[in-house]
């Protein structure tokens, strides 16, 4: 195992000298999950519900058709706004795992030492 | 003989009154069109019974009655039933003008209907529904924020702090769109409450002809005007049913009001927060800060 970037298994213990730059991978893939799919489906589920909201025109009655109005373009834009929210958190979420998968994967096979270098630190 | 001398007829109440929790409960607007229809029945109802009563103190009336009232005068060899009839023709016009009246507020009654045909107990739901997309705005808010304290403790880097950017405006995002359900929902409670709020007054309204018809067709329908044809019951009546066109157009005045209060929410003004560059687009997530926390070799400082 690559020493130089070993998960500290969340030690904050700050290394002395010049130290590497250390990554708790179980906390990164916790995190990636957490954007990938948690805050992904509350924002699915915010989306279904401005969704039914886009369809409620009739729920006010003429009298108040100018807020049934307002009402509905905002919940159609908020359809489209959480739809992209929700790509965004589902996109960061597999950016991290991605990039946790290829830090575990470099960090145990780097080629060389510069590769390790390249993710040195210096700790004060 | 007078018409005091006979006894008055005794007059029901009308059906279909509604007691203040039932108008609290009503808020499908098949509950309400029902009693609306309830109320028209008994105001029809209430007019039949008051003609048809005042039809039969006619009919019961005799000779001398009838001179005593000015229907007929002795020696003109005019029997009681002619005069009867002659009474009775009256009393048909009278009647005639009513229901022509009551038309005509059915006609305002529609109008109202039509302009109010919301539906306040889905705008509530749907108010409940907006309150559990925030709660869910707001748990994704909470995790993100959770998972940013963690790894700050536990990743260093430039990585850490481009995720931490690209993670704060997401989170604002959420944050602004969770305050927008909040608020929707708040709307969606106010303008449920005011269409219910409308739709109680404008039953109130039509109980209360209602009752006013038939006390003013008891009262008022003496013998002696409808000879005449004294207009007194139906000026009553055209004063109550103002009351209820007035109740009507009260309604909907209202209701535009209020939609004017709670439409003055500004839905759109995402553009104004920092959160929605361009009011009209969730941030997209920074390419710089993408490539920076996606790629594991660039997370060093």
């Amino acid at each position: 195992m690559n020493q130089a970037v070993e998960a500290t298994g969340g030690s904050t213990i700050p290394l002395s000298g010049k130290q590497t730059m250390w990554a708790d991978t179980t906390q990164l893939y916790s995190s990636a999950y957490t954007w990938e799919w948690t805050i992904t489906y509350d924002l699915v589920a915010a989306m279904a519900v401005a969704q039914q909201g886009t369809t409620a025109h009739g729920l006010f009655g003429l009298a108040m058709s100018s807020v049934a109005d307002k009402h509905q373009d905002f919940m159609e834009l908020a359809d489209r706004l959480l739809s992209a929210g929700m790509d965004n958190a589902a996109e960061m979420g597999k950016a991290i795992r991605l990039a946790a998968d290829d830090f575990v994967r470099t960090d145990d096979g780097a080629a060389s030492d510069a590769d390790r270098v390249r993710r040195a630190v210096e700790q004060p | 003989m007078s018409d005091g001398d006979l006894p008055l007829p005794v007059f029901a109440d009308p059906t279909g009154v509604l007691t203040g929790l039932e108008l609290l409960l009503f808020t499908t607007p098949d509950d309400w069109v029902a009693e609306i229809n309830k109320a028209e029945d008994a105001i029809v109802a209430g007019v039949k019974e008051g003609i048809s009563k005042v039809h039969d103190r006619v009919c019961k009336l005799g000779f001398w009655d009838l001179v005593g009232i000015g229907v007929i005068s002795p020696g003109l060899g005019i029997t009681a039933a002619l005069g009867q009839g002659i009474l009775g023709d009256k009393l048909e016009g009278i009647a005639q003008d009513v229901f022509d009246k009551l038309d005509e507020l059915w006609d305002a009654v529609q109008a109202a209907v039509d302009a109010l045909i919301g539906n306040p107990a889905k705008l509530f739901e749907l108010g409940t529904r907006y309150l559990s997309a925030k709660e869910s705005l707001e748990s994704a808010v909470f995790d993100a924020e959770h998972e940013k304290g963690q790894l700050a403790k536990y990743w260093g880097g430039l990585g850490f702090t481009a995720f931490g950017e690209a993670s704060r405006e997401q989170v604002a995002a959420m944050t602004v769109m969770a305050d927008k359900m909040g608020a929707a929902a708040k709307l969606m409670a106010s303008a449920a409450q005011a269409l219910k709020q409308a739709w109680s007054n404008i039953v109130q309204a039509l109980l209360a002809l209602a009752s006013d018809i038939v006390s003013k067709i008891a009262s008022g329908l003496d013998l002696g005007n409808i000879l005449t044809g004294d207009s007194g019951p139906i000026l009553s009546l055209i004063s109550s049913a103002l009351n209820l066109v007035n109740a009507c157009t009260k309604a909907i005045r209202d209701i535009n009001l209020n939609a004017d209060t709670v439409g003055a929410m500004d839905w759109m003004s995402l553009g104004s927060s920092k959160a929605f560059k361009g009011g009209t687009s969730w941030p997209p997530i920074d390419p710089d800060d993408s490539s920076q926390y996606s790629d594991s070799g660039s997370w060093t400082n």
